[in-house]
């Protein structure tokens, strides 16, 4: 049971890298969940189905990896921006809503396998030299190495993730987002343009799939099952990150496949997965406490003097 | 001219007519008292003047333009701003982004340093500039009513719609508002003001209009109408706190 340091630090490195692939998986859900109101699970699916395009076009015409966002991202914000319509026209409620991405998610498996059969699809060999050579951290880390793709999955979440909570916290488009999660009547009331906004967000959104779906493909090999196993750890990231808040789903990303990574080196791999529900589960028990905490903390304090954390200024 | 003109406005709930025919004008600069029984349609007649209820039936004219279609942010574009009954802050800003929030997307097309600045005003005017920073929470109700005051006057509106802004509130700081709603008369915006006591509406109003169950019971100035016998037995019947 002895693990050496550099196999403990490799292992976490890995997760944390892998967390940031899930965290760019996370970024359309969390904003659609939090802001539109739409736990949309056919987003996983859009990924990888974005994921197989990309698979196609670099293996088929030779693409660049980078060159299929050309295709993939336009796609993906018209298919974001037709649920939404969806979604409105419909008047669904939660229920409702929720059974029917549900239900695309599942539909999607079976186009997958249709489309691209059950197999492993790989493009590795179709890589371009640049994403495929291991490279090595510089000293005195020197022992840990870290492939193209792992720091492309970062280097993607940092942009992506910051992108969002920026716009969302610093631009009037962003104030106008959350005026109307907060309550639409009233953002109306105020002027924000609450059905084109929405239509937007949720494009948005959907692009960052196919964003999501690239990374997919340069790092692993597709199979239409791909989705079922990544939406256990995206939906507890959302929550525990908050739903809405793209860097929270991100940061709680990397943490649980940290700890996912981390159980395998020393128990049965099998159950890595049962550690994000596990961490879900403590976390939804420890929300009754820290609210009485917060509550006595509150009170005890004089309120107005408060500092405003939120304030626009 | 008038600002504002509905006719023959009908409003349906299921098999409910919260308003049965009214018909209601307002010129430029005139503040317009709006009083009636509980349940009588005048937040119902308020907001399908704001665009956040459909009508089902009549027709709204905002500066000789047909509004009756328009969506409640086009109306709010237009110079239409309303406040809630019971007050909506957004919770998750603090009372200077409430503020500063309905500067940014009300009459004209304003940046975030623009609309901070104008909520800065516009918190000095309403007493609440000691409270830019503060959770909306902290507030008490005739800071709550203000700020409802505040956020639909950001919006630089040409139409103001108050309901029942000084309900619950203690006789100095119903004083407060009725300087506050007087000013914005003087700033040359009309007002349609909502209140169930009728004494503070007719210290202030040009005109007013009675609702009784959905349909026009009487308008004249507020001497006409507190002279009125059936204004006096619509609310003695409804259970009046005049
Ligand atoms: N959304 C709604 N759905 C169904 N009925 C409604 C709705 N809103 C109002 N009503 C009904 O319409 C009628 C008029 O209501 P409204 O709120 O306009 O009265 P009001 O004059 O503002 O009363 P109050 O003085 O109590 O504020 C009432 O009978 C009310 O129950
Ligand atoms: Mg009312």
């Amino acid at each position: 049971m002895d693990v050496s340091t550099t196999a403990l630090a490799q292992t976490l490195l890995n997760g944390a890298l892998l967390g940031c692939l899930y965290g760019c998986i996370a970024l359309g859900l969390t904003i659609k969940w939090g802001h539109l109101g739409i736990a949309d699970f056919f987003h996983i699916s859009v990924v990888l189905l974005a994921a197989y395009i990309t698979f196609t076009l670099v293996t088929e015409a030779g693409w660049h990896p980078f060159a299929t966002l050309l295709v993939t991202a336009p796609a993906c914000f018209v298919v974001g921006v037709a649920s939404q319509w969806l979604f409105t026209r419909l008047d669904a409620d939660d229920t409702t809503s929720l059974l029917l991405t549900f239900g695309l998610f599942i539909v999607a498996e079976g186009v997958a396998s249709q489309l691209w059969s059950a197999d492993l699809k790989s493009m590795r060999r179709d890589l371009p030299d640049g994403l495929r050579e291991a490279i090595h951290l510089p000293a005195p880390l020197d022992r840990l190495a870290v492939t193209p793709p792992d720091l492309l999955s970062l280097v993607l979440a940092v942009v992506m993730v910051g992108l969002a909570s920026w716009s969302l916290r610093f631009t009037r488009s962003g104030r106008a987002v959350q005026a109307m999660r907060q309550d639409q009547p009233i953002a109306e009331a105020f002027g924000v343009r609450a059905a084109p906004l929405a239509l937007a967000v949720s494009g948005l959104a959907a692009l960052s799939a196919s964003v999501a779906g690239m990374a997919v493909a340069v790092k692993m090999p597709l199979q239409p099952q791909l989705p079922l196993h990544w939406i256990g750890v995206v939906v507890v990231a959302c929550l525990l990150g908050g739903l809405g808040r793209p860097l929270g789903a991100l940061v709680a990303a990397v943490v649980l496949m940290m700890l996912q990574n981390a159980w395998s080196l020393w128990f049965a791999p099998q159950w890595a997965s049962a550690v994000t529900y596990g961490v879900l589960v403590l976390y939804l028990a420890a929300q009754p406490l820290s609210r009485v905490i917060r509550e006595r903390l509150t009170h005890e304090r004089p309120t107005r003097e408060r500092p405003a954390v939120r304030s626009l200024a | 001219m008038s600002l504002l003109r509905c006719t023959a406005v009908t409003k349906r709930f299921g098999g409910l007519k919260a308003l049965d025919g009214v018909d209601l004008e307002v010129g430029a600069g005139e503040i317009v008292g709006l009083v009636g029984p509980n349940g009588s349609g005048k937040t119902t007649l308020l907001s399908t003047i704001a665009g956040s209820l459909p009508v089902s039936g009549g027709r709204i004219e905002f500066q000789g333009r047909d509004v009756t279609r328009l969506s409640s942010h086009r109306r709010a574009h237009a110079g239409i701003a309303r406040t809630f009954q019971i007050p909506r802050p957004l919770g998750s800003f603090d009372v200077l982004g409430n503020v500063a929030t309905a500067a940014m997307f009300g009459r004209d097309r304003v940046s975030r340093s623009e609309a901070i600045e104008r909520a800065h005003g516009v918190l000095k005017r309403i007493g609440l500039d000691g409270h830019a920073g503060s959770d909306v929470t902290t507030l008490t109700l005739h800071e709550h009513k203000f700020l409802e005051i505040g956020r639909a006057l950001a919006l630089d509106p040409r139409l103001i719609l108050l309901d029942e802004v000084l309900g619950g509130l203690n006789p100095a700081e119903a004083a407060a508002g009725m300087e506050l709603i007087a000013s914005l008369r003087d700033d040359g915006r009309s007002v349609i003001y909502i209140e169930h006591n009728v004494r503070a509406v007719t210290a202030l109003a040009d005109r007013m209009y009675v609702l009784d169950r959905g349909r026009n019971l009487f308008d004249g100035t507020p001497t006409e109408v507190v002279g009125d016998d059936r204004v006096v037995a619509a609310y003695l019947g409804g259970g009046a706190r005049a």
